[in-house]
């Protein structure tokens, strides 16, 4: 039987560091919240704003798949494998930690704000080679539809990641309906809005509302306002 | 006070973790990247956190040698470890 868990916005741990503004979903830093620890492979969802000049210096991770999806500005990224680049709204990175990489992320601009998704997935494989890709996304191909942004396929579209696990996103008009199936038997859809509000299998969300679905064939998308943008993650519940 | 022993096979987050455990006023630790190390007699020990790039042959060694809380470590530094270590508070 499908089973829902609703996150909305106000009930995120919220943290203030002055030049970082973080909301999380999960039990991050700080904030540790025993019911909210993970959902499935699903360990981080941060949703990051970095004042001007500002951002993350020099430091490791390891064993993670590390998602960065830019909301607004441009953030600058160097990592320990010679990595120097730029990534914008509208290109979405990826990590694979592995045996362990350094890396820092920067706010390139002086004077405005960066908004940033950082999302953790659990690994399907330990201690795997470090690697890093980013890749820019069409806007075009989300409109009124769910464009996959991450799959665990090198040849599919989007980046890839260790992991049994799919992204979408999408941006709708007014009145529009959609649909997602569910592309691995046992999978769950965490369910995060972007802007706007829609009503997913029944619950309405509006932005920064999240939602975890469980044991669900497919998810019906309805009811959404004008320019609703909606991130899809599905991932593996087993982990 | 419980003392956390790390196991992992890169130095430079091994170190990492070794700092931010001792921050925590709950826990002292130390870190190791040689199995035989960790099960070296002496060593207290009240949790274990296994870190990267351990061998898969040196963490069954180390698994079955211990009879303490194991924890899996992901994620390389602070963001994920105070929640990993809250439980055995």
């Amino acid at each position: 039987m499908t089973s829902y868990e609703l996150h909305l916005a106000g009930s995120r741990g919220a943290a203030d560091h002055g030049w970082l503004k973080s909301f999380h979903t999960f039990s991050f830093a700080n904030y540790y919240e025993p019911k909210r620890i993970h959902f499935g492979a699903l360990r981080v969802l941060n949703d990051d704003t970095v004042s001007g000049g500002m951002g993350f210096g020099q430091h490791p991770h390891d064993n993670m798949e590390i998602i960065s999806i830019p909301l607004e500005g441009d953030l600058e990224h160097k990592d320990s494998m010679g990595n120097t680049t730029v990534i914008n709204s509208g290109d979405i990175q990826v990590m694979s930690a592995g045996t362990g990489i350094y890396h820092s992320e920067y706010n390139r601009n002086k004077d405005a704000t960066v908004k940033f998704l950082q999302i953790w997935v659990f690994p399907n494989k330990k201690n795997v080679t470090p690697r890093y890709d980013q890749i820019t996304l069409n806007p075009a191909d989300r409109v009124n539809q769910f464009e996959q942004i991450l799959s665990p396929n090198p040849e599919d579209a989007g980046v890839w990641i260790h992991q049994d696990a799919w992204f979408h996103i999408g941006k709708f008009d007014a009145g529009v309906s959609a649909e997602y199936s569910i592309k691995k038997a046992g999978n769950g859809l965490y369910v995060f809005v972007l802007s706007g509000q829609v009503t997913v299998d029944g619950h309405a969300m509006a932005s920064r509302d999240g939602l975890g679905i469980r044991d669900a064939a497919s998810v019906s998308f309805s009811e959404m306002s004008q320019g609703a943008e909606i991130l899809l993650m599905e991932v593996p519940m087993q982990l | 006070m419980k003392h956390v022993v790390i196991f992992g096979g890169n130095k430079d987050i091994v170190d990492l973790l070794v700092r931010l455990i001792a921050n925590y006023p709950e826990f002292t630790a130390s870190g190791f990247q040689d199995a035989q190390e960790v099960l070296a007699p002496g060593i207290p020990m009240d949790v274990l956190l296994l870190s990267s790039g351990v061998s898969p042959a040196d963490e069954a060694l180390v698994r079955d040698a211990v009879s303490v809380p194991i924890i899996q470590h992901f994620g390389g530094g602070s963001g994920l470890l105070r929640a990993e270590l809250q439980p055995f508070l």
